[in-house]
């Protein structure tokens, strides 16, 4: 060998990718690919059944074990390949799992060390019977290791019809024919096995029938496989693509369907690259499989790492957002003015300038927020803006009532909280805490909750509980059951009936004078100068529509 | 063939008795060399070993040992030849970022643990295997001897590797030693140790760290496609003789060096043998015999045990049967073996061998067919009359069982009922009908 063979050789797209394609070198090129998209596909739909069923494992212990029985099949009939492999990897592997299962069932050794015990023992028993009789099996240890998917293309070939298919080929074909005939036509079956073992046992599917039954199919693919990748990078491919195929879907069907193709795509490139470095094929399909992998544990929606890292990106930057025009909406009251500065803001927020940037310019977009105008700059909030900062700060402030008074908290105890449930807290869930606290007006600590956004029934009406003190109002309905509350449907007429003995009636203007909590009573004075006391559930049932609000207090 | 197994030339030449002989008597350098680095990985392995074995994390050896590849080929590649610092480096790097790989993915992802190995095992195995086929095509790569790494070549080992496996060991043991009481509890009780405040994730990291590290020193002799072997072999071997954590250790490692050095010896018989291998096979051996043999896990004990008992209660209830068949009117003397058999409903032949094995054991005596029992088979005779109505009396009047239901516990509880057992119950019904 030359001494100036460089580590990494240079790629040169002609002669490593299309020349490989185009005769005379196609046929090898075509051979190679094909035999090995067809063990990684055989494998790799075994491997499907296999992750689903938490038995990896087995399945690497039997790619291991299945050694021995070539190794037996060939010293007994003196050469490699033939039904007697098949049938010798076959009984290695229904051996490995039966053993494998005497051994942790009948003493206190668990099931993962059992396995480990026994494929060890057995691979080990294959590896020496190869080196005690190395002359006489034909296995290079080189085989068992990596395989050589090379030699495909020069092996004996049969004549199918017209073509000249080498044997290995056919031999992986029919394999990989059987695994697909098998899963096609006991789809169902494997699919309730997987999913739910008890439920396959109750239907009398026999899990642990199905589960040899796998291990022989296992040994088969594996014994055809055995030549070309070697028993060790097996375990891959039945992992890999499996795997892969996992992340990218939750459909037993589609995830066959991404298998294949990540056994494909390895395959394919795999040869590719091996051809180029002058390496063991199946040693680059194995990490180009692995690589797919990575890129679908990367990049996979929904699922992948990077789609969970900009779901919680987007979440922070909401819950930024938001708390930012909570800011705004206190500063505004505080200062009587609605305009502030960009940076005193970020400081206040506790994040970084750059981020203050980002949710500033997302605000923007969002219309949430406006440039002022004027010498001094700064920032001023839309009446949407203002919508959703009151919206908060009353999910905020709800909560901690809400805390305080119904779960007993010390009220110097609740801030940090409701500061985070603020976000997540629906509208809906909202106006539940709010009807259940009887609606009230002040949090624990003195401040004012905003109203309610929610109108009930129609735009621009509301049901009587949400006025506040001072508020004046027409009547305009009345509505048999409160709310967002379904299951309160009782003798709907006596309510009515009440609401209308309160001498409550359509159209009528009142000014609600008085408002307590705690039991829930609305007091108002109606237009002819009587008071009346309206309690909290019939309250909920009298919808109104809101003629005017006190001077200086949307609040209170 | 390497160079490095001319060392143990003279071994291959000579007849087998010679060679265990020189073998044993440590006579070699070779041999002593790898004899001394085979005890350095089995004690640290094995010892290693028991917390694995009880922490379920058997694969974790076998994912550690298959992702040292790559690092040994980066290793070599740094100077293009073998040496055992920049292959150690590489390999433990490489272990370490397996066994990072293998956590990060379980928390990121929502495959099982035993995919997330295989697959870290198989990802980093396939990379090592690239490396060290693109190795063997370059000038310095042909002759590295790497290959010896995938099935152990324990010839191989050089006096400086043995320093640094001596060294490694020795770090290993210590850390085990002074993190004992803290690494067995968080191997059996992970809520516990949480509670009184043990730090169960750096504990997990040390036995992480320290596994990658047996591996990686186990690799030259071992072989890295069956350096689990010794991790979990003679951890699983010495469970099945003993329930104490110290004893389990100690036992792993006798085990372990034993089964280690045997292999070392069929591996020498020639040249062309790896020595991973052998010496999976002899601790698989010696695991078989503990599963057969261990006094009190044992299968075939167990079995033997069991076989024991049901004979000796076939015994005393052939016993029985002649001493109940006395006030039936029937002289003891009278009673043919055929007579028994047809009471007992068996055959002859068999109800014959149980007669005889009475006679044996000095409780009866068999002249011209018939039966007798001697005074002290009437005594055990007796003394199971006795048990059997003491357990009825007890059953019926202590547990509350109708009478007709009683009768098939006291027939297997009378050969069982130990002398205090019985003063107990008597002693109860003593009290109670005086």
């Amino acid at each position: 060998m030359p001494d100036s063979i460089p580590f990494l050789p240079p790629f040169e797209f002609h002669e490593h990718v299309l020349n490989l394609w185009r005769e005379p070198q196609f046929h090898d090129t075509a051979t190679t690919v094909l035999m090995g998209f067809l063990v990684a596909a055989a494998c790799g739909w075994i491997g499907c059944y296999l992750l689903l069923q938490g038995m990896a494992l087995l399945g690497d212990a039997i790619s291991h074990t299945v050694l021995l029985g070539i190794v037996l099949a060939a010293l007994l009939t003196g050469q490699v390949g033939g039904a007697a492999m098949f049938v010798g990897a076959a009984l290695t592997g229904l051996i490995t799992t039966a053993l494998i299962e005497a051994l942790h069932s009948t003493c206190r050794v668990k099931e993962d060390a059992a396995i480990g015990i026994v494929f060890t023992s057995l691979f080990a028993l294959g590896v020496a019977l190869l080196s005690i009789f190395a002359s006489r099996a034909h296995i290079d240890t080189e085989h068992v290791l990596y395989g050589d998917l090379g030699a495909v293309a020069n092996s004996e070939a049969m004549t199918i019809g017209k073509l000249q298919v080498p044997i290995p080929i056919a031999q992986m074909a029919l394999v990989a024919g059987l695994v697909a005939a098998l899963i096609v036509a006991f789809y169902k079956e494997l699919l309730v096995v997987s999913f739910d073992p008890q439920l396959a046992a109750a239907l009398g599917l026999r899990p642990r029938a199905v589960r040899y039954g796998m291990m022989a199919v296992l040994s088969i693919t594996v014994v055809g496989a055995f030549s070309s990748v070697g028993s060790i990078l097996v375990v891959a491919m039945l992992i890999a693509p499996a795997a892969t195929a996992y992340l990218l879907t939750r459909r037993l069907a589609v995830m066959f369907a991404w298998s294949t193709l990540a056994s494909g795509l390895s395959s394919l490139l795999g040869y590719h690259v091996a051809f180029w470095l002058d390496v063991s094929i199946a040693g680059v399909m194995v990490s180009v499989a692995c690589g797919l992998f990575a890129l679908a544990f990367l990049f996979a929606p929904g699922q992948g790492l990077v789609a969970a890292a900009v779901r919680r990106w987007r979440l922070r930057m909401r819950m930024h957002q938001e708390n930012f025009v909570r800011q705004l909406l206190k500063a505004g009251a505080a200062s009587g003015e609605p305009l502030v500065d960009a940076g005193r803001l970020a400081s206040t927020l506790g994040t970084s300038r750059m981020s203050a940037a980002w949710v500033v310019a997302g605000l923007h977009r969002r219309g949430w927020i406006e440039s002022a105008a004027g010498p001094r700059g700064g920032i001023r909030m839309t009446a949407r803006g203002r919508t959703q900062a009151e919206r908060l700060d009353r999910a905020h402030r709800l909560w901690e009532t809400y805390l305080v008074e119904q779960v007993g908290l010390a009220s110097d105890h609740v801030h940090l909280t409701a500061e985070e449930v603020e976000h997540s807290l629906s509208e809906q869930l909202v106006e539940t805490v709010d009807d259940a606290l009887g609606h009230p007006a002040i949090d624990p600590h003195g401040a004012p909750i905003p109203r309610s956004p929610i109108a009930d029934w129609a735009p621009g009406v509301f049901s009587l509980s949400k006025l506040r003190v001072g508020d004046r109002a027409r009547i305009v309905g009345l509505t048999e059951f409160p709310a967002g509350i379904v299951a309160a449907l009782t003798e709907p007429d006596r309510s009515t009936r009440e609401v209308v003995e309160l001498g409550l009636t359509l159209g009528q203007d009142l000014q609600v004078v008085d408002h307590a909590t705690q039991p829930p009573v609305w007091k108002v004075s109606l237009a002819d100068g009587r008071t009346r006391e309206v309690p909290h559930r019939l309250a909920d049932l009298v919808l109104v529509q809101l003629v005017g609000v006190p001077p200086g207090g949307t609040r209170r | 063939m390497s160079p490095h197994l001319s060392h143990h030339w003279i071994l291959l030449d000579s007849g087998l008795w010679t060679q265990l002989v020189r073998f044993w008597t440590f006579h070699d350098r070779a041999v002593q060399t790898a004899a001394v680095g085979m005890a350095f990985l089995a004690i640290s392995s094995a010892t290693l070993g028991c917390f694995i074995l009880l922490r379920r994390m058997s694969l974790l050896g076998d994912s550690l040992g298959h992702a040292v590849l790559p690092g040994v080929c980066l290793g070599f590649l740094v100077n293009l030849k073998k040496d055992p610092l920049w292959i150690l480096a590489g390999a433990l790097a490489s272990a370490f970022l397996a066994s990072w790989l293998i956590g990060f993915l379980k928390r990121h992802s929502r495959l099982k643990s035993d995919a997330v190995m295989g697959l870290v095992l198989s990802g980093f195995y396939g990379i090592g295997i690239v490396l060290l086929t693109r190795i063997q095509r370059i000038p310095a790569g042909t002759q590295s001897g790497l290959r010896g790494f995938l099935f152990g070549q324990a010839s191989a080992i050089s006096e400086r590797d043995l320093w640094v496996m001596g060294i490694m060991s020795l770090v290993i043991v210590l850390s085990v030693a002074v993190a004992f009481k803290e690494l067995v509890l968080t191997s059996f009780d992970e809520g516990f140790a949480t509670a009184i405040g043990l730090p169960v994730r750096s504990l997990h990291y040390l036995l992480m760290g320290l596994t990658a590290l047996a591996v990686v020193i186990s690799i030259q002799v071992m072989g890295l496609v069956l350096v689990s072997a010794m991790l979990i072999t003679p951890a699983a071997s010495a469970l099945l003789f003993t329930d104490r954590m110290r004893t389990l250790v100690l036992l792993a490692v006798a085990f372990g060096v034993t089964g280690g050095l045997l292999g070392l010896n069929l591996s020498f018989l020639d040249s062309n043998f790896a020595t991973g291998p052998f010496v999976v096979l002899t601790l698989a051996i010696v695991f078989a015999g503990a599963y057969l043999f261990s006094p009190r896990y044992g299968v075939a004990v167990r079995a033997l045990r069991r076989w024991r008992q049901s004979q000796r209660t076939q015994r005393e209830n052939l016993l029985k049967s002649v001493y109940l068949a006395l006030p039936a009117g029937i002289e003891p003397s009278d009673i043919t073996i055929e007579q028994l058999a047809g009471a007992r409903r068996e055959a002859a032949v068999r109800t014959g061998r149980l007669v005889r094995s009475l006679v044996h054991r000095g409780w009866a005596t068999l002249a011209h067919d018939r039966v007798a029992l001697t005074d002290a088979g009437r005594r055990r005779a007796q003394e199971l009359d006795r048990n059997y109505r003491l357990w009825e009396q007890f059953l019926t009047e202590e547990v509350n069982l109708p009478i007709d239901h009683t009768q098939r516990d006291a027939e297997n509880i009378e050969h069982i009922l130990g002398p205090e057992l019985v003063r107990e119950l008597e002693a109860r019904f003593e009290q109670r009908h005086a």
